[in-house]
């Protein structure tokens, strides 16, 4: 049962016993219901398709924000912001999830299948404050590193920066921006060194590049032995092991994609004293037998051969590859990281 | 449950009239993928969407069945309204508020891989953004002000020169076109 049904199968239930005139749910609930939020938060990320707006032409120029910092228009107050790349962890997939929070407003993410070679852009979205006539909005583009500059709707020119935490030398474009109310966010234009165009087909054409490879359904405590890969999540009392997924065999040839992303090639879901992970074994998506590349904002932690990443991932080497976990706590992934195995090409 | 294809009121109506569970379901079954995807674009993980979805139809249920309001003039609003406050709820808090899950005694659901890939799919431009820009024009300004920036029937109204009582049909019916297309892509 997929949980779609498994929470319709629950809601029935529940249904039927608020018959009961001396049901819980009944009673006014304790203390005060929480207001309608005065800010909300937006469009998702990895906005990768649809045309772009007519831009003016002006020669006005301004460098980007750092990665993680704080942006003025959001509120009172400044706002600390971050904005992170992380591998997409779909067995099969080869892509990236975008990720921007504000602290104290939200967040959005994104996930899509990866940028071909000769794309310009890895990654974009945006975050909107709408409560006002013109929102603002923080916005955030990776680009590769042909790409010197993002033009915006309004004619402004971001300076794209490098960022060391960023793979593949790409680099990272951070604005803020006026936004007219009810209007998706224009899909910024990607400039080159002489402030060129570079041509994005996928704008053009509205879909990403990219392709799932096939995945089977294999047990998470006793995977099969064959095979390109694998996850073991060893039985221990309190642990719920769910699902595992991985690849039935290795892409026969090299993907076109830009930079050096990863290849999920098995995810596994389990339960962990009531926590639920997530962990997938990510190998180099061009070449799996090679050393993997390093994850986004991947730094050392404490434990010996433990890192952690963007997006709440905390990793250790698995093969040429990395054994990755997200889940509740550092505390919690760091525990069960250690307990599972992986087997790797 | 008598009525041939129903309005979404029609099925809060019984569900309140008649404690129809299975009013519900098929409510349930209209807005799931909707409220999934609107939670998928907001939240850093699969999970937590799963989560907050889950707590956003339970009290969606409570309030139908057994609640002191009136039953809503418009539903897919309604259960938007719902939505927003859990998701207010769970960036206030740090995580997925689960009061409501509490009072209806649900156990938490068990996803799989599968069921958290399907949901990182919803996040991808195909799945929504795309389905947006297939909007009419006035239905694609008002879903995306009332939906994405959380602007009220009046305020959208006033800013473009209408009534409150045009923009909630035009957000009704554009909702009820992307649930009908992220219904179709099962």
């Amino acid at each position: 049962m997929n949980f779609k049904d498994e929470l319709r199968t629950q809601l029935l239930r529940a249904s039927h016993e608020l018959r009961s005139e001396d049901h819980p749910a009944r009673r006014p609930a304790a203390g005060p219901r929480s207001l309608r939020p005065r800010l909300l938060v937006a469009a998702g990320a990895l906005v990768l398709a649809g045309s772009a707006a007519a831009a003016v032409a002006t020669l006005e120029r301004e460098p980007s924000r750092e990665l993680a910092g704080v942006a003025p228009g959001f509120g009172s107050s400044l706002r600390e912001y971050r904005v992170e790349l992380r591998p997409n962890l779909s067995a099969g997939t080869i892509g990236w999830c975008g990720n921007i929070r504000i602290k104290g407003i939200g967040g959005g993410s994104g996930c899509g299948l990866a940028a071909p070679a000769s794309a310009p852009v890895i990654s974009s979205g945006g975050l909107i404050r709408g409560k006002d006539a013109e929102g603002t909005s923080l916005n955030y583009a990776v680009v590769t590193a042909t790409v010197s500059a993002i033009r915006l709707s309004d004619g402004r020119r971001i300076v794209t920066a490098r960022d060391t935490r960023l793979p593949s030398g790409w680099r990272a474009a951070v604005w803020t921006e006026r936004q007219r109310v009810g209007r998706p966010p224009a899909i910024p234009i990607p400039l080159d060194a002489a402030g060129q165009n570079i041509a994005d087909e996928r704008a053009q054409h509205g879909t990403a590049s990219g392709r799932r490879l096939a995945i089977k359904q294999v047990s998470p405590t006793r995977p099969p032995t064959g095979g390109p890969c694998a996850i073991t999540v060893p039985r221990i009392t309190g642990r719920y092991a769910g699902s595992e997924q991985v690849i039935t065999r290795l892409p026969s040839r090299q993907p076109d994609v830009a930079g050096r992303p990863f290849l999920a090639c098995a995810t596994t879901v389990f339960y962990d004293r009531d926590a639920r992970y997530r962990a997938a074994l990510l190998l180099d998506a061009r070449n799996p037998a090679t050393r993997a590349d390093r994850l986004p904002g991947q730094r050392p932690t404490k434990a010996p051969g433990i890192a952690a990443a963007f997006g709440d991932l905390t990793l250790r080497k698995a093969g040429p590859g990395w054994l990755v976990i997200e889940g509740r706590s550092e505390r919690g992934r760091l525990r069960v990281l250690r307990q599972l195995r992986a087997r790797t090409p | 449950m008598a009525l041939e294809n129903p309005s979404d009121e029609s099925l809060l109506a019984l569900v309140r009239r008649e404690q129809d569970g299975t009013a519900f379901a098929e409510f349930y079954e209209r807005y799931f993928d909707v409220v999934l995807a609107y939670f998928a674009r907001r939240t850093s993980s699969a999970d937590v969407a799963a989560d907050l979805t889950m707590e956003t139809f339970a009290g969606a249920l409570v309030s139908a069945q057994v609640g002191r309001s009136t039953l809503p003039d418009r539903a897919a609003p309604w259960l938007f309204g719902i939505a927003r406050n859990v998701l207010a709820d769970s960036y206030r808090a740090g995580q997925a508020d689960s009061t409501m899950r509490s009072r209806l005694a649900l156990q938490p659901l068990h996803l799989n891989d599968e069921d958290l890939q399907r949901i990182d799919e919803l996040t991808e431009e195909t799945h929504v953004l795309a389905l947006l820009q297939a909007l009419a024009p006035d239905q694609r300004t008002a879903v995306h002000a009332y939906v994405i920036e959380d602007r009220s029937h009046e305020q959208i109204a006033r800013d473009l020169g209408t009534s409150a009582f045009v923009i909630r049909k035009r957000v009704s019916r554009g909702l009820a076109v992307l649930r009908e297309a992220l219904g179709g892509q099962r």
